[in-house]
């Protein structure tokens, strides 16, 4: 096989030998592609979450609350941390857990006025601009997947002066930087929407529509989180969907979950 | 006891919580929901609890208003004005309450403008709607006699014959209205397939006997109170309203029996937690010694035994113990569901003061519940010393 700048660049990317299986990041990107040429309609956005390759970092939390610009008390991707057993025979367990995009999602039915819906894609998102902070989504949601955000900042209460608090003022100025969710720009700071509005997970929509693959994805050291489209066979999502150690939480409640774990 | 004895404490007390609820109201403006206890799983809190309270209240006494139409009993007719007071006044508790208890306080027309038809909060909004519509139609017509001679008018007994007739088509679109209303709250919570320890299919029926529980409660303590004539009508209101409260309260005793032990029986782990929570939990109190005790158990005992029964104070105060313990019922119904994780591990996942799964009400949430406390007694106050409430005309 002759070696190609592109190759070569793939190889730096993705530390893999040349000629060995591609790095799941590429893959996702190309299968990514392919996917924005189709219609909204034709897409079919699913995660897989391997939890053997898991190491319960938490780096995807912080890339989605980095991402989001999520204030105290909002988290999309919290990942539960359990250990099994007791000592000396213990182990511990992580599951990420995002919005689990349920096809019937039981947060929808119950908004009383609209404010969230399944887009054509699959996405369960919400109207910032409709909400009116009623919370019973929240409760109607057998994940806790949806938090509300409480108006606050990482930064309060902390003293005002002191040389102590390194990058105390970038922190303030971070946390009151525009949150692009569904690729608008969202001010914080007057109490505006989305302050007193519920929040969760929308597969980073925004980061989708500019071509780029969510945040918990990339930043996934492991490379324990898969994106993709499973309306294209040739996804590596639809592969790893097709594995016998696949299983989806709370399938009971006939929600039917699109973050797939490999367990 | 009565009224003239009572004026000056229920004034102090209503006055003292206009001034507590002033400053609640004050804080939430200023400092919005950052200044709650609840968080992003325990979602819910006081506000949603004393909403439900008042609701049911309403609904209650709106019952009681039709008592005399249903039963045919004639003593009913004593409240008739009294019960129309309080279910207005209670229903604005109910939605200051909830109102203030939105994210976004400023939307709420957004229910009337782009409701969503599967969603049993959008039908409640509207069932309540319909009943304040409703209500305030039939306060209108019973104190038009009052209002036309206010202004000058006469009042023909045509006029009233006619009246009476509107009346009555009211009391029976009403019935069916506050049914819907009232057990509309509980089918808020029964629809929620998430939450085993709401996902009871009688709570709408559980929700109406407990409105009928408060209305008893509330009614008793009023007609105890509030009407001052003891002649032997209102002996037989009082018996009546006895055997009614004691009636209604083995009814939601059955009801709180049959959840719990049916649940605790099936053993779905999340529904146990949830009733561990309520009888052993921290807050184990507030289901034995407010809502159990002081709610149904001693007001239950003076009911039903004769020599304490007929002692109108006693009757009276056991109502009033009603009114007060069914606040604990409204919230062990919204707090045991929220404060079990849906899965165990999210306990720990993020550390954050509002990801955790326990609540008891900030200081600025008492205030603004005692506040609008304090706005419903006011409202009825007000009403019973201005208005004429304490005969009917039309009904
Ligand atoms: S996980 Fe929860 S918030 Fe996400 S779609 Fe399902 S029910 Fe809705
Ligand atoms: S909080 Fe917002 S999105 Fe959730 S049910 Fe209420 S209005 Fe709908």
């Amino acid at each position: 096989m002759p070696v190609t700048t592109e190759k070569l660049v793939e190889f730096i990317v993705s530390g893999a030998p040349v000629g060995t299986p591609e790095d799941p990041l590429l893959r996702m990107q190309q299968d990514l592609k392919r996917a924005l040429k189709k219609p909204l309609e034709q897409r079919r956005w699913i995660m897989a979450i391997d939890l053997r390759k898991c190491v319960g970092c938490s780096a995807c939390t912080i890339a989605c609350v980095a991402e989001n610009k999520l204030p105290p008390g909002v988290v999309y991707r919290p990942v539960m941390d359990e250990e099994i057993g007791t000592y000396p025979n213990v182990t511990r367990r992580f599951l990420p857990r995002p919005c689990m995009q349920c096809d019937e999602p039981p947060c929808v039915n119950v908004c009383p006025v609209q404010a969230t819906f399944k887009r054509a894609d699959g996405i369960v998102v919400i109207n910032y601009d409709d909400c009116i902070g009623c919370r019973y989504c929240i409760t109607a949601c057998p994940y806790n997947a949806r938090t509300f955000d409480f108006g606050g900042f990482y930064s309060k209460g902390t003293p005002a002066q002191g040389p102590s608090i390194i990058g105390q003022v970038k922190t303030i100025a971070y946390e009151k930087a525009d949150s692009f969710e569904y690729g608008k720009a969202w001010p914080r700071g007057q109490g505006s929407s989305p302050v007193g509005n519920v929040r969760k997970c929308t597969f980073c929509s925004h980061r989708l529509n500019a071509g780029m693959l969510p945040a918990c994805t990339t930043t996934c050291i492991g490379r324990a989180t898969f994106f993709g489209d499973a309306n294209d066979a040739g996804s590596l999502v639809s592969e790893l969907i097709g594995s016998t150690r696949m299983i989806r939480l709370k399938e009971e409640m006939g929600t039917e979950p699109k973050v797939y774990y490999l367990i | 006891m009565n009224y003239k004895t009572l004026r000056l404490p229920l004034w102090g007390l209503s006055i003292i919580a206009l001034l507590i609820g002033a400053w609640g109201a004050y804080e939430r403006i200023t400092v919005g929901h950052e200044s709650t206890a609840y968080g992003s799983y325990v979602v819910w809190g006081l506000g949603v609890a004393m909403y439900l309270y008042f609701v049911e209240l309403a609904a209650g006494a709106h019952l009681f208003a039709t008592m005399e139409f249903i039963s045919g009993y004639k003593p009913f007719l004593r409240l008739y004005r009294l019960a129309l007071a309080v279910a207005l006044a209670a229903i604005v508790g109910g939605l200051l309450n909830i109102w203030s208890d939105l994210g976004r306080p400023e939307r709420f027309w957004e229910v009337y403008l782009r409701p969503n038809p599967n969603s049993v909060m959008a039908f409640m909004v509207w069932a309540y709607t319909l009943f304040i519509v409703v209500l305030l139609a039939q306060m209108l017509i019973e104190f038009r006699p009052e209002w036309m001679r206010a202004l000058g008018k006469t009042y023909s007994s045509q006029t009233q014959m006619r009246d009476r007739k509107i009346l009555r088509i009211l009391m029976i679109l009403s019935v069916p209205m506050v049914i819907a209303f009232s057990g509309g709250v509980g089918a808020l919570f029964g629809v929620q397939g998430a939450r085993p320890y709401w996902h009871v299919g009688m709570y709408p029926v559980a929700f109406i006997v407990t409105a009928l529980v408060s209305g008893a409660g509330m009614m008793t303590f009023l007609a105890a109170f509030f009407i001052p004539d003891h002649d032997e009508e209102h002996q037989g209101l009082m018996s009546a309203l006895r055997r009614l409260l004691a009636i209604f309260l083995v009814a939601e005793g059955l009801f709180v029996f049959a959840d719990y032990s049916i649940s605790l029986y099936g053993a779905l782990p999340p529904n146990v937690a949830a009733i561990r929570q309520v009888l052993t939990g921290q807050y184990w109190w507030a289901f034995w010694i407010i809502q159990v005790l002081i709610g149904m158990v001693i007001p239950f005992v003076i009911a039903v035994t004769p020599g304490l029964g007929r002692n109108t104070v006693l009757t009276g105060l056991a109502g009033i113990l009603v009114v007060f313990g069914f606040v604990a019922v409204r919230i062990n119904v919204v707090l045991p569901a929220l404060t079990v994780p849906e899965i165990e591990a999210l306990r720990t996942a993020f550390a954050d003061p509002r990801l955790g799964f326990t609540y008891f009400p900030s200081v600025g949430e008492w205030a603004l519940a005692i506040g609008i406390t304090g706005v419903v007694a006011t409202l009825f106050l007000l009403a019973y010393e201005r208005l004429p409430l304490l005969k009917t005309e039309v009904a």
